[in-house]
């Protein structure tokens, strides 16, 4: 009888010891595209149809996504990510809010660059400004629904 | 049997062992009287024969030995610590439902091991969509920009998504131009 109770107090441990890591190791997921902003042509590149309000606000006449990646990091941990002009972006997401928002850092070094947003699931954080190539560099950071 | 008017009430007092001066005379009386005696010696007979009776008629419902064990582990059982009981108690289940009790756990183990998947995986699935883009998706918290640098936040109409622009001095003039 008491090798019995003994199994299933290990059973529930377990199971509790599960819970917990599966719960706090979830990954976040971000997508990250990198944008050439420049007067070279009117072309819109597809991809960036979400973002159209927010580059009819800029006077650029041509928009091309020059990279794009899918960062899935856990909380405290950074991603890092070469941009064209060879500097360097790290994104790290710090914590989650108990409502799902999420707290999330970005930064540029070289630029002496760095933020702090709370992005919820659907949001979008648009940074830009870097010269490039006879335009400029903008990062757009999508938080998917899903995550 | 009906020659001697000797009080009866007399005799079933000295066969009860009553301690009582007429149980006495009534004792007294017996040794002559073979008449009473006779008397005593039937209502003797009779009730043992009534005891009988009764014991089988209890019997039918539950056997008197059985009942008596049952009274002493009661009684044995209330003299025990909680947890002994307890124990005793789960270890009784055990044995006479080793079946059932088995499915149970089983059944309590697979819950265990499945409930916290099935909680990760729906809160992965449906917290998101409760807390989807509101007035405020992206709240700028802090900025900073290196020295002769300047940064513009800007929200769009939605409210789905905010952009921030800066400005450097080594930047493209014509930048400065695009907000």
């Amino acid at each position: 009888m008491k090798s019995f109770s003994r199994g299933c107090f290990t059973v529930a441990m377990l199971a509790l010891v599960t819970w917990a890591r599966s719960a706090s190791a979830a990954p976040v997921e971000l997508e990250l595209r990198v944008i050439h902003a420049h007067n070279n042509n009117k072309t819109v590149d597809s991809k960036l149809d979400d973002l159209k309000k927010h580059l009819a606000k800029l006077s650029f006449t041509g928009y091309a996504l020059k990279d794009e990646a899918i960062f899935s990091l856990e909380l405290a941990t950074a991603g890092r990510m070469q941009l064209p002009n060879k500097e360097w972006m790290v994104i790290r997401p710090e914590t989650m809010d108990a409502d799902g928002k999420l707290r999330l850092e970005l930064s540029v070094e070289k630029l002496k660059f760095k933020t702090t947003v709370t992005i919820a699931p659907g949001g979008t954080l648009v940074v830009g400004g870097p010269s490039f190539e006879n335009g400029a560099l903008i990062l757009a950071v999508r938080r998917p629904k899903a995550t | 049997m009906t020659d001697c008017n000797f009080p009866k009430t007399w005799l079933m007092l000295w066969l009860d062992d009553e301690l009582d001066p007429r149980a006495e005379q009534a004792r007294e009386h017996l040794k002559h009287c073979q008449t009473c005696a006779a008397q005593v010696d039937a209502w003797r007979k009779n009730g043992a024969a009534l005891r009988t009776l009764v014991d089988k008629a209890v019997g039918e419902v539950e056997p008197l030995w059985a009942l008596e064990r049952i009274h002493a582990r009661i009684e044995a059982t209330q003299e025990l610590p909680w947890f002994d009981r307890f124990m005793r108690a789960a270890s009784e289940l055990l044995l006479l439902n080793r079946r059932r009790v088995a499915g149970l756990a089983a059944a309590a183990a697979m819950g265990m091991l499945v409930a916290p998947a099935v909680v990760y995986f729906a809160g992965r699935g449906v917290v998101p969509e409760l807390t989807g883009p509101t007035t405020a998706s992206v709240v700028v918290e802090s900025l900073e920009v290196g020295d002769g640098a300047t940064a513009v936040v800007l929200g769009s109409e939605e409210g789905g998504s905010t952009l921030i622009w800066i400005e450097t001095d080594l930047g493209d003039a014509s930048t400065d131009e695009k907000l």
